[in-house]
């Protein structure tokens, strides 16, 4: 964290350039701004003279070892900068120190100032400011020599060989003028232990007693490792806490700053002081911060030895690097989603976001991009959600920190889906390894299954997705609401408790009922209404809502998605018209099939039809199919004729329903009109095939037609595709031949075979439909035999001959029956 | 209505432009004539005008499958094909010979004989 709450290298606060010193040359390789407003003349005035006050202590540090190291690092500079040789660099040097009328030290710590405009430079530069505006006579000195002290702190610390080396010098050159008696500085291990890595004032007993503070002890150097921030304590013991060298400071204050390089921390800065600690100068602050991340720097240079020949415990086993592949490899072995992410600095090397390096075999992008999109990009690149709410930035950032691995259950996630924010619980693992965190997450089933759900819906179109916060009252709309919703963009989203306004009066119940679910019952609820827009158009929409609640239990959230169901509610409406319709007609059939009942009856009544034909008896039988849409065409008709002949005949027009008895009128009638001709039956089927030929298209029929001469007994016959009569005479029943004759109707002109039956006393002829006979899975031939053994069993009369038949019947097939029986007398 | 399962199965065999095999399968009665009377009216749209039933597998006919093929006969001498019934089961003739349709439409005894037929109206 450090890295980001102080972005380095602020230009105006810098030491203000005089014309002499380290004029900024063209084309340098440096990234600073030459700046205009440090070099203001009352800037200049006040530096001159601030200056001229810390000459004195400059001097004192100038034969120093570590002074000479700052010229040399200065006349680096110079070389990188001029392009020239070490020797015509320190020449420079001497040339701008007298000219600037500086020493060679204060000028080379201005260079490289200048050229660093590091963390060190902005403490020394603040140190002076804050000089500068406090009394002369009890500032000047200390603040004179901050600039020095720190970057001679510095050059020690970079040439020491060991952290040890740097807690010594840190201390004698920085740590010392503030009045700090002892530093420690301490290393974090991989499972957030702490080694002693560096120490100086402590004295070498209690630093061996210290060497090492596993996981779990809280010190003050942990303390500040977990808060990743300063800790001041005005008195350790009063504050009640552990640390090194309590014993013998137990009320000094104490200063324990994480040091960190990159938004990583290394170790633990921790400074001693033997008395009280009054609150520091923000000064003061920021120039131990600046020595913090001086440690830092020292402790990734620096190998990992042991100061002291303390052992360092276990350090993670990374080979090469900062162990990403190591830990990729890893993570495909896992069956939960991963992410390995590397750290990603900014210019001032401060961590900005993380590298994306690696996503495991089982990753599944929560807003279905192939893995390859998310695979390199950076972390808030890809998933801009985790630095919202979620706050899994700052969990991964914190682990990346402190080395402390974060595991929770249930945490709240939100990705971004087609730009609306989906939040869903997971499982989170994140722990630091090497360089890299490993991010594994599990998302709850439930969360997972909606997540691809409202994908699906809102890919699928005509749905719009919403997200109300219903603390903070932030609505946000898929963009397609606003269509659904008949609003522009730039209007506000509706929020749910004002949908009843956007509604048909009618649906303000429902409305309403849907909200108390929701809102106060906090369930998924589901309610249709009708939409009354602005534009005045109608829409019919679903709306689904969902609470989200807080880990208080409380509401927080309402999503869900709008749909325009209107296709469907119209498609719906259509279908019961349709329905309706249907109804109707199923009416208007059952109406027809009564008419054609009724026509049936009108024409061939049931009964025995009154017949006046000397000689003959005469019965008949009509039985209708006992479903009424199968009522057909089936007639009979036996009359007697102006010649005195009786004209005897059973016809069945082919279908059922009302064409069926429409033809069988048309060609009953015929037939009765034609025969009045005198005509034989021959000749009568002949016309009357005519007829239905021409008359009635599309009809065929059937029909056997006799006429019987009472005065000689016999009867002439004929058929038109119709099964012969059957002759009862005695005990014994035959049917008739089957003589040549085409069903009627089938050909615009066929004849017909004609033949005469002289019948005897007692005889009785049967003319019958197919009713009577005609079974599936009997043949015609069969089912006749059937008939005629019925037929030849004795009967007392006509009459109940025919209802003998009838009962016998083995006709399965729910056909119009008719049977004509004459018997002559 | 009956609450019998509609029960036909016609196959439909292109032997060329002109004549098609169509098998007719089960039962031809009101459920099902129209069945058939559709594939027909087909064939007699994709110009083939002389067209073989093979009835050998049709158990049932009632007068309605009798009108269907009544009006394919009339249908296809109009446009100068015919129709052919190859080899009827007994229950199935005897409904032709009952309603003369056998003097109009003479069934042969397989379909070989009745392409044989077809070809020589060639």
């Amino acid at each position: 964290m450090s890295g980001r709450r102080f972005p380095g290298g602020d230009p105006s606060v810098g030491l203000p350039e005089t014309g002499a010193a380290a004029p900024p040359t063209p084309g340098t390789a440096v990234p600073y701004p030459a700046d205009g407003a440090s070099a203001d003349a009352s800037a200049d005035g006040r530096l001159a003279a601030t200056v001229e006050r810390l000459r004195g202590e400059v001097r004192a540090a100038h034969a120093a070892a570590e002074g000479r190291a700052l010229i040399e690092l200065a006349k680096g500079v110079i070389v990188e900068r001029l392009g020239c040789g070490p020797a015509q660099a320190a020449r420079q040097l001497a040339e701008l120190a007298d000219r600037a009328g500086l020493s060679r030290l204060e000028l080379a710590a201005d260079i490289i100032n200048q050229a660093a405009r590091d963390r060190m430079a902005e403490a020394a530069d603040e140190f002076v400011r804050t000089a500068i505006g406090e009394p002369p006579a009890t500032a000047t000195a200390p603040a004179a020599s901050v600039a020095v002290r720190l970057r001679t702190a510095e050059s020690a610390a970079l040439s020491a060989g060991d952290t040890q080396a740097v807690a010594e010098s840190l201390l004698r050159h920085a740590l010392e003028p503030l009045g700090a008696v002892a530093v420690a500085i301490w290393t974090t291990g991989p499972d957030t232990s702490l080694s002693l890595r560096g120490h100086a004032g402590f004295g070498l007993d209690e630093a061996a007693r210290w060497h090492y503070v596993p996981p779990g002890v809280t010190t003050a150097a942990r303390q500040a490792l977990i808060g990743r921030r300063t800790v001041r304590y005005a008195s350790l013991a009063a504050a009640g806490v552990p640390s090194i060298g309590r014993a013998r400071h137990p009320d000094g204050g104490r200063v324990v700053v994480p040091a960190g390089t990159g938004g990583r921390i290394h170790g633990v800065l921790e400074i001693c002081w033997a008395r009280p600690l009054d609150p520091l100068p923000q000064a003061v602050e920021r120039q131990i911060e600046a020595l913090a991340e001086l440690c830092a720097h020292t402790l990734e240079a620096l190998p990992e030895a042991s100061p002291g020949g303390f052992p360092v415990p276990g350090g993670f086993p990374v080979p090469g690097g900062d162990g990403a592949p190591a830990l990729a490899e890893l993570s495909d072995g896992l069956y939960d989603p991963a992410l390995v992410l590397t750290p990603h600095l900014g210019e001032a090397g401060e961590l900005v976001d993380f590298r994306i390096r690696h996503a495991n075999a089982h990753f599944r992008d929560p807003a279905g991009r192939p893995r390859g999109s998310v695979d390199g990009a950076l972390l808030l690149e890809a998933y801009p959600a985790t630095a919202g709410g979620s706050e899994l930035f700052e969990r991964i950032e914190r682990v990346y920190a402190t080395g402390e691995p974060f595991r929770a259950r249930r945490v709240r996630l939100t990705a971004l889906v087609d730009q609306v924010p989906l939040a869903s619980l997971a499982d989170i693992s994140i722990s630091r390894y090497g360089a890299s965190v490993l991010l594994i997450w599990r998302v709850e089933d439930e969360s997972a299954r909606l997540a691809s759900l409202l994908q699906h819906a809102q890919r699928l179109g005509r749905v719009g997705a919403f997200e109300e916060d219903v603390v903070a009252g932030d609505i946000t709309w898929h963009g397609q609401l606003y269509e659904l919703f008949g609003r522009r963009p730039t209007e506000p989203p509706v929020a749910l408790r004002d949908l009843a306004a956007h509604a048909h009066p009618d649906d303000a119940d429902t409305i309403r009922r849907f909200l108390q679910k929701v809102l106060y019952q906090r369930r998924v609820g589901s309610t249709a209404f009708r939409m009354l827009r602005h534009d005045g158009v109608t829409r019919h929409i679903r709306v689904t809502a969902e609470p989200a609640l807080g880990t208080d239990g409380g509401l927080q959230a309402v999503r869900g998605a709008y749909q325009d169901i209107s296709a469907q509610h119209w498609t719906e409406v259509a279908l019961t018209a349709t329905r309706d319709r249907l109804a109707a007609t199923e009416e208007a059939a059952e109406e027809r099939n009564r008419l054609t009942l009724q026509l049936q009856h009108a024409i061939m009544p049931p009964a025995k039809p009154p017949l006046d034909a000397p000689g003959l008896d005469v019965a008949v039988r009509y039985r209708p199919a006992e479903s009424e849409s199968l009522v057909g065409g089936d007639w009979y008709d036996a009359v007697v004729l102006p010649s005195k002949k009786v004209l005897l005949c059973v016809g069945d027009v082919a279908g059922h329903g009302v064409e069926a008895a429409t033809g069988m009128v048309v060609l009953r009638n015929a037939l009765r009109g034609l025969a009045v001709t005198g005509a034989g039956p021959g000749q009568l089927l002949s016309w009357l095939n005519s007829v239905a030929h021409h008359l009635t298209a599309q009809v065929t029929a059937t029909a056997v037609c006799g006429i019987y001469d009472p005065a000689s007994r016999t009867l002439r016959w004929a058929r038109a595709g119709h099964l012969p009569p059957v002759l009862v005479r005695g005990d014994d029943a035959v049917d008739l031949p089957l003589l040549r004759g085409l069903l009627l109707g089938a050909l615009a002109e066929a004849e017909y075979e004609e033949t005469e039956l002289r019948l005897e006393p007692g005889d009785t002829v049967l003319m019958y439909t197919d009713g009577l006979v005609e079974r599936r899975d009997t043949a015609v031939h069969d089912s006749v035999a059937q008939l005629l053994t019925v037929a030849r069993q004795p009967s007392d009369s006509l009459e109940h001959r025919l209802d003998q038949l009838l009962a016998r019947s083995k006709s399965d097939t729910d056909d119009d029956t008719c049977v004509v029986g004459v018997q002559v007398s | 209505m009956s609450e019998r399962e509609p029960n036909l199965d016609v196959d439909v065999e292109i032997r060329d432009d002109r004549t098609a095999v169509l098998t007719v399968e089960g039962e031809l009665d009101m459920e099902t004539a129209g069945r058939l009377e559709d594939l027909l009216t087909e064939q007699f749209g994709q110009g083939r005008r002389r067209l073989v039933l093979d009835l050998a597998a049709l158990g049932f006919m009632d007068s309605s499958g009798l009108n269907v093929l009544i009006r394919a006969v009339n249908r296809a001498r109009e446009i100068g094909g015919d129709l052919y019934l190859a080899a009827p089961t007994p229950a199935v003739r005897r409904i032709l010979e009952i309603t003369g349709v056998t003097t109009t439409i003479p069934p042969h005894d397989g379909v070989a004989d009745a392409l044989a037929a077809a070809g020589g109206a060639r």
